[in-house]
């Protein structure tokens, strides 16, 4: 059941209307007088209409570069990167981000952070509450919508990053190792948070981390990436109906394909 | 088995860097300015050092309550304060804007901070006699002196503070679909603030530094008028009932300082006492 195919691209494509990201053949260089550094070569992927896509590899591997070029915050030196079928040339609302480290606004409340990008938009304060009400209730955090970010812990801070993201009612959330500094408690928690909000809301999600086991317990699809130059190894089939419940039922599998992911990381 | 031996805890007032019970730490300061107060007693008292060069407490005393009563001597204290507040206003209308220019944009970084860095250096109070070629005695003179001493340390602080600014807070307002002009007024200004308030807090006591320089070099009002013709006379109290009111008001602007940050931004998180 394993799927493992040399060249991604080679894997028969789902029809073009089933594509919300389309990228290929992306290079990233860093250059400075004396250096030449190659982030990323030749990457070409593609993410589905409300897949849940994970990048993994280890760091220095070009994965959160890759995050952010989809984001429009950084600008590939090669290739190109087409989002719901428009060219990304920048950052936007359709494409919202969750980072590793906390990014409250920490001057604004829970309910002022969540509301920030429909304030943008000049949303009326009605249709306002009414989004921010809704995702406070889906991140739990109700009873924190007056608390300021430093009243918070860790993983309500990401909750809060969550709830503000969805707000803005993004095609895609990109996530670029959003539970990284979490204990494990924490992380586990967030993690079944995230895929019941992902069944609810059917938001396409790529999102990155160097965590084996979170990458098979959040995704249907997994990049593996590798270092020098940054650039997609192997594309791995994660649909395997490992979980129940949120709890590993098929171990077997589980160990099967976490084995054949850690000998690809370590070659 | 031999019971646990019974080992002394270390005492806990030496510990690196915790916290001792509040009683001990007032205890702290009441002994440093005690001990102060009692050299200095000691010392005039005793006449080991003559009166004429260190006046008792008492005297000091004596003079500070004489000076405090006197219209003239509010008068002083009045025109110090206006001058400080209008060096220091104008260093901060000029100076805040082009530190947040400079810490945001690198162009402006380039056109603002290499040439602040070095006029930095030249000290503030070398620039006195030009000013008073330039500008005579007057008010504008010791108000150009509080200015050039604190603006551009102000530029450069600033524009630091802003570029201290986490990166991932302006990429996230773009992703939620910001502006760049939206992205200055709306994240970089208001995350500013609470380090700005201190900047303004730090560069204030800078000002009170200079309007001394200022106007005991010249000036025929203002504290530090007062505390060179005490000198004159050698009316020594008078010269530490100067130092002991500009002392004063500092520590009262400072204190009000620390109290409107803590009212303003009740959500920045620790560092505002």
């Amino acid at each position: 059941m394993l799927t493992v195919l040399k060249d991604p691209i080679a894997r028969p494509r789902p029809k073009a209307e089933d594509i919300k990201i389309d990228v290929s053949k992306l290079g990233k260089v860093y250059e400075t007088k004396k250096n030449r550094f190659e982030a990323l070569k030749d990457v070409s992927f593609y993410v589905q209409n409300g897949e849940f896509v994970t990048f993994l590899g280890p760091s220095g591997c070009g994965k959160s570069t890759v995050l952010r070029i989809l984001a429009g915050l950084e600008e590939p030196s090669d290739g190109s990167v087409v989002v719901s079928g428009k060219e990304v040339t920048g950052p936007s609302v359709e494409r919202g981000m969750v980072f590793q480290s906390y990014t409250l606004f920490p001057w604004l409340t829970v309910r002022e952070n969540i509301e920030f990008g429909l304030k943008l938009k000049k949303m009326s304060k009605k249709e306002r509450a009414e989004i921010t009400d809704r995702y406070l209730k889906i991140v739990g955090l109700e009873r924190f919508a007056d608390s300021y970010g430093k009243e918070l812990s860790g993983g309500m801070k990401q909750r809060v990053a969550i709830a503000r993201s969805l707000a803005n009612n993004p095609d895609v959330l990109l996530m670029d190792e959003p539970f990284g500094a979490l204990d494990a408690q924490t992380k586990q928690s967030m993690q079944h948070l995230l895929l019941d909000i992902w069944k609810k809301e059917k938001t396409t999600i790529v999102f990155i981390t160097h965590d084996i086991d979170e990458a098979l317990f959040l995704s249907q699809r997994i990049y593996v990436m590798d270092a020098r130059p940054g650039r997609i190894a192997e594309e791995i089939n994660a649909d395997l109906n490992l979980y129940k419940d949120n709890e590993l039922v098929n171990v077997d599998k589980f160990m099967k394909v976490k084995k054949h992911i850690v000998s690809m990381l370590q070659h | 088995m031999e019971p646990p031996t019974k080992k002394k805890r270390p005492n806990k007032l030496f510990k690196i860097r915790e916290e001792i019970p509040k009683g001990w730490y007032l205890l702290g300061i009441a002994f440093a300015f005690l001990s102060v107060f009692l050299i200095w007693s000691t010392l005039s008292w005793l006449n080991v050092v003559n009166e004429i060069f260190l006046p008792t407490p008492f005297t000091v005393v004596v003079a500070f309550f004489e000076s405090i009563a006197s219209a003239e001597f509010w008068g002083h204290i009045g025109i110090s304060v206006y001058r400080v507040f209008m060096g220091f206003l104008l260093a901060c209308l000029i100076g805040i804007p082009l530190g947040i220019l400079a810490g945001t944009f690198k162009f402006a970084e380039s056109a603002v901070l290499p040439l602040t860095e070095f006029i930095r250096y030249m000290p503030a109070a070398a620039f006195i006699p030009l000013i008073m070629v330039w500008a005579g005695i007057g008010e504008s003179a010791k108000i150009m002196v509080i200015f050039i001493g604190c603006f551009f340390q102000l530029v450069l602080m600033v524009a630091d503070d802003t570029l201290r600014i986490n990166r991932d807070l302006l990429s996230a307002s773009y992703t939620l679909g910001a502006k760049r002009i939206q992205v200055i007024f709306k994240v970089i200004v208001p995350a500013l603030l609470p380090k700005l308030m201190s900047t303004m807090r730090l560069i204030m006591g800078w000002a009170w530094t200079y309007l001394i320089v200022a106007e005991l070099v010249a000036a025929n009002s203002g504290l530090g008028y007062t505390i060179m013709k005490a000198q004159r006379f050698l009316d020594t109290e008078l010269i530490f009932v100067g130092i002991l009111v500009i002392g004063l008001l500092g520590l009262t602007i400072d204190r009000c300082f620390a109290i409107a940050s803590k009212k303003l931004f009740p959500w920045a998180e620790g560092g505002n006492h």
